[in-house]
């Protein structure tokens, strides 16, 4: 997936030549991405939590090998309710686009890219 | 009859200043100007006469040496006898430490590579007198790394987290923070360095941040590093002068000069005021005896001192105060709270310790903050429940982390106080994120620096920090068992009970 820019910088000031490739980018992982999960409104965990992840993986693994075993360490969260307790969306600032998970439907295919936030709040 | 040999005439301070350093000057003949300083010209600032450069302490190397020597003699006569009486039993609690580990891994560091970057400007600068004063704030530097390392020294005898710090500035995810925003600055041009670090670090913030460490020694019986910070405290005032000197004069040399400083002080203001979140905490939160707020310190040393006092006179060049300053001023009402929260849930991967707050605390941080602490004692009231139930809140995983500050993103909107910022650019196909507007305008403007970032949880996750799993990566940071996690029941703590507890049986240590 190409994302399309949304800054031009000013040019360059330096003493020669700079040009440097990210410590950060997708190719670096492989197969995998970065992916930020974020609890919007629950302070228990201060930031979002960073996963490296394949690209392919089913949301229902991810639910499985990764949400959970992360979240459960708060104590007011019921992970037998399943992912339906939450609406789900990705994030862009301070917009964000709703998306409806499903056990079979893969990362990608709900639309998350490398260090993409997936958003999730208390229905 | 003998004649007495006619004393040699004594010059005046000022013209043996002007001997002594100036006249010591000369102009190349046998290479171009720009080929003897080939580093001030491409960051596009304009400089026609260098020698309008004030130098208003007209210091000469012998009598610098004098003075510091004299002053290290006192310091290292403080440090000799707290070391001999066993002084370190007489701090508040040993808990008062996690305020000095922060400050040994976290700026020590910063002064020895503040000695690198000016020696490179007492090498590069064209004009003689701010070459002179940069070889003298150079000396400073490194007697500060040095002077603050032997001062803490002593405390690495009885207690944890004070071993490897120079490998863990290196290499630990919070201890990132204030090591890649000096790398910025070492790899800026100089004039961008005397504004990001000896205007913004030793100007404008540095009542922020060297002060409350200091007055934080005096108030829990912390002789040594009391003496030390009045050992560098005549330094820190020549330092400041040398910062407004700087900025002065990039602003009357040319007109066009102003934009890239303006934008330089947006810039550095908002670099080194992240890094002030780590001072925040210490004073609410890590000091068992108080000195004052963040929102007390914030308002005096930077609303008061700096907006009403600073901006004022430089507003005459043109220079408005720095953009992002009003998110700044919100954030004195919750910042601490929200960057305690952070090392809170992650010291189990620090060299420092946390523990929840007393009642007693709490009380004090809601005397303080009336308006923002009750929301935040809702979070403490579920950890006492969660402890109650043997559990303590470590996180378990990593992070999402600012592109620029590199501080895991919690820092909330103004006007949602549980909900973080989240900030994005697109660069070349590639999405960055940060924690704030501020830390997003700097990124926007140098996305190709930027991107270089060595963001620790990025690399913990392409395998480049000794293992893929946490004890693997804590023995990659050198960490050993007892320097971070819980303070309660920590080797520390227990430590500390024992030897009170030896002292009250023998009648005194």
């Amino acid at each position: 997936m190409t994302l399309q820019d949304t800054i031009t910088p000013p040019p360059i000031q330096s003493i020669g030549e700079y040009s440097f490739p990210s410590r950060s980018a997708q190719e670096l992982y492989g197969d995998d991405m970065l992916l930020h999960v974020w609890w919007k409104g629950n302070p228990w965990f201060v930031a979002a939590a960073s996963f490296r992840a394949p690209q392919a993986m089913p949301f229902g693994a991810f639910w499985e090998a990764l949400f959970v075993p992360y979240h459960e360490e708060d104590p007011d969260f019921d992970a037998s309710k399943g992912w339906d307790q939450f609406d789900w969306f990705l994030v862009n600032g301070r917009d964000s686009t709703p998306i409806t998970p499903s056990a079979d439907a893969t990362l990608a295919d709900l639309g998350v890219s490398h260090k993409g936030v997936l958003g999730f709040s208390t229905r | 009859m003998t004649i007495a040999p006619k004393a040699p005439r004594k010059l005046s301070m000022k013209a043996r200043y002007s001997a002594l350093t100036r006249d010591l000057d000369w102009d190349p003949s046998y290479v171009p100007a720009e080929e003897m300083f080939p580093y001030t010209t491409f960051e596009g600032i304009t400089i026609h006469d260098w020698s309008k450069w004030e130098d208003p302490f007209r210091l000469t190397v012998d009598a610098y040496a004098k003075y510091q020597a004299e002053k290290d003699k006192r310091l290292y006569a403080v440090l000799d006898g707290f070391a001999q009486s066993q002084g370190h039993l007489s701090l508040t609690d040993a808990s008062y430490l996690n305020a000095m580990k922060l400050f040994l891994q976290g700026v020590s560091p910063l002064e020895y590579q503040a000695h690198r970057n000016f020696a490179y400007l007492a090498r590069h600068l064209n004009g003689p007198g701010p070459r002179f004063a940069s070889l003298c704030q150079s000396l400073d530097e490194i007697r500060h790394a040095q002077t603050e390392i032997h001062t803490l020294s002593n405390y690495n005898k009885y207690y944890s987290g004070f071993h490897s710090y120079l490998h863990m500035h290196d290499r630990v995810w919070y201890l990132s923070v204030p090591k890649s925003f000096f790398d910025d600055a070492l790899s800026a041009g100089p004039f961008e360095f005397l504004i990001a670090i000896g205007f913004s670090f030793e100007y404008l913030l540095t009542n922020l941040l060297f002060v409350p460490f200091m007055s934080g020694a005096s108030f829990n019986g912390d002789l040594p590093t009391m003496t030390f910070g009045f050992s560098a405290q005549s330094d820190e005032s020549r330092h400041m002068t040398l910062g407004l000197e700087a900025i002065k004069f990039l602003l009357e040399q040319d007109e066009k000069n102003v934009p890239l400083v303006q934008h330089w002080i947006n810039k550095w203001f908002w670099r080194g005021y992240r890094v002030t979140a780590l001072v925040a905490q210490m004073l609410d939160y890590m000091l068992p005896r108080k000195v004052m707020s963040w929102k007390e310190a914030f308002e005096l040393y930077f609303e008061q001192q700096m907006m009403n006092g600073l901006f004022q006179d430089l507003a005459y060049y043109g220079i408005t105060p720095p953009l992002h300053v009003d998110k700044a001023i919100q954030e004195k009402e919750y910042l601490s709270h929200q960057a305690y929260w952070i090392l809170y849930q992650f010291s189990h991967a620090a060299a420092f310790t946390t523990s929840i707050p007393t009642e007693e605390h709490m009380d004090w941080l809601t005397e303080q903050y009336p308006d923002t602490f009750p929301v935040y004692r809702t979070l403490w009231e579920k950890e006492r429940k969660n402890l109650e139930n043997g559990g303590r809140h470590f996180i378990r995983g990593l992070p999402q982390l600012c592109q620029v500050c590199q501080i895991p993103m919690g820092f909330t909107e103004a006007d949602e106080p549980f909900v973080q910022c989240q900030r994005e650019s697109i660069y070349e196909g590639e999405r960055y994120n940060f924690c704030s507007d501020g830390c997003k305008y700097i990124f926007d403007h140098e996305p190709v620096k930027f991107r270089q970032a060595w963001l620790p949880v990025h690399q913990i996750y392409q395998g480049n920090c000794g293992a893929a799993d946490l004890p693997g990566v804590l023995q990659w940071y050198k960490m050993q068992p007892g320097d971070g996690g819980e303070y309660l029941g920590n080797v520390d703590n227990e430590n500390w009970k024992t030897w009170h507890d030896m002292a009250e049986t023998t009648g005194g240590h």
